[in-house]
């Protein structure tokens, strides 16, 4: 599929996602997430940077991209700005590592939509992250995102409201990216 | 956690979508000029003469500069709330004050006898102006840092100095309807040191407070 052809394709599952559709949003992610890790294994790489953190900001990047989602205008592509958010934390990871950026971002990140890296990688350090959240956003968190279970689950099972549920999960996740900012720091 | 499981934990707060980043930083406008206005009215008021004022070119002249300021800055900051990068070019457009000031103050020059430019720059009340237009400035300025914190700036410490010289336009468009002095010398003088102040406060407030 034609590079132009994917990110209107992507534009479109954003502004379905941003109307609260949560499939259009997890295949956005998903399609991002591979084109992602191609690129920042290649700045990494480019930098002399340890690969083994890789995915630490491939997940600081998703995180960033949901919560500045509003900063994306829906009549204009989705690309330039996943780049513009991708390099902001690339370059912001290389520079917390103590490395010189004397690459080009842009060569890296400009075949964004192109590569697909589908080496499905775990990360240990994040599970230490996610132990670093509080009380409910932690059980949360955890249990929607490696126990896979829905809101509604979520809900029942731990007494609480739903909408109490969402409160958490969004707190959650933006600790989260608090935390990998912190935790290179 | 292996990024899939994150990515299932995001999509699954796929409602808690922001109002657009403009839409914030519009409101912030309108908040910071409500502020500002509370503040200058329970300090200051409108010149007694107003009524005439705004008929005289002299004083309509500070209207024009401190409005160009707000608008150019907001145009800008509006922009720099998004992650993209901002082209050099359109940071030019800050020149459109600088412009009107630069025409103003050439008028005066031609028009004035040298003898009276040193008075006229320095006027009668230029504290109180160096003082009042931060002053009023900060609640404004206050309010766009707090909408910015919603945005995603890559260049947080320009975010802020422009937010600093939008919230100036506010508060100098206040401030010049009690002010009686109308040159453009003056304003060249001390409003310029009272825009420094405040944009150089927002950069610096920016640059720690609008990183993410």
């Amino acid at each position: 599929m034609a590079q132009a052809q994917r990110e209107e394709e992507w534009a479109a599952w954003m502004r379905a996602a941003i109307g609260g559709d949560e499939a259009a949003y997890r295949m956005l992610l998903e399609a991002l997430s591979y084109g992602l890790r191609a690129a920042v294994r290649r700045g990494f790489a480019q930098a002399g940077a340890s690969l083994g953190d890789v995915e630490d900001v491939v997940q600081e990047t998703l995180l960033a991209l949901h919560l500045k989602r509003n900063t994306w205008d829906p009549s204009q592509p989705l690309g330039p700005w996943v780049r513009a958010i991708a390099r902001h934390k690339l370059i912001d990871a290389l520079r917390r590592r103590g490395r010189r950026i004397h690459v080009p971002i842009e060569s890296v990140l400009d075949t964004l939509a192109v590569e697909e890296d589908r080496s499905g990688v775990d990360r240990q350090d994040a599970e230490r992250l996610v132990d670093g959240l509080r009380g409910r956003q932690q059980e949360v968190v955890r249990a929607i995102s490696l126990e896979g279970q829905s809101i509604r689950d979520v809900a029942q099972r731990l007494e609480m409201k739903e909408v109490a549920v969402r409160v958490a999960l969004h707190r959650g996740l933006k600790a989260l990216a608090a935390l990998h900012k912190k935790d290179d720091e | 956690m292996k990024t899939d499981d994150l990515i299932a934990a995001i999509s699954a707060d796929a409602k808690s979508a922001r109002p657009p980043i403009a839409s914030i930083v519009w409101l912030a406008a309108g908040a910071g000029l409500t502020g500002a206005a509370m503040v200058f009215f329970s300090l200051l008021q409108v010149r007694p003469n107003i009524g005439e004022a705004i008929f005289d070119p002299g004083f309509l002249y500070k209207w024009a500069l401190t409005l160009t300021l707000l608008a150019s800055a907001m145009f800008l900051v509006l922009q720099l709330a998004r992650p993209q990068p901002i082209s050099g070019d359109r940071l030019l457009l800050l020149l459109a004050p600088v412009a009107v000031l630069l025409a103003g103050v050439a008028y005066e020059l031609v028009t004035l006898p040298q003898a009276e430019w040193m008075p006229t720059m320095m006027g009668d009340n230029a504290v109180a102006c160096m003082i009042f237009i931060p002053l009023i400035s900060a609640l404004p300025l206050a309010a766009f840092l707090i909408a910015l914190r919603q945005g995603a700036p890559s260049r947080p410490a320009l975010t802020g100095a422009v937010a600093g010289l939008a919230s100036t336009g506010i508060a100098a468009t206040l401030y010049a309807s009690h002010c009686t002095n109308d040159s453009p010398l003056f304003m060249a003088a001390w409003y310029v040191i009272g825009a420094t102040v405040v944009a150089a406060t927002g950069a610096y407030v920016g640059a720690r407070l609008l990183r993410w």
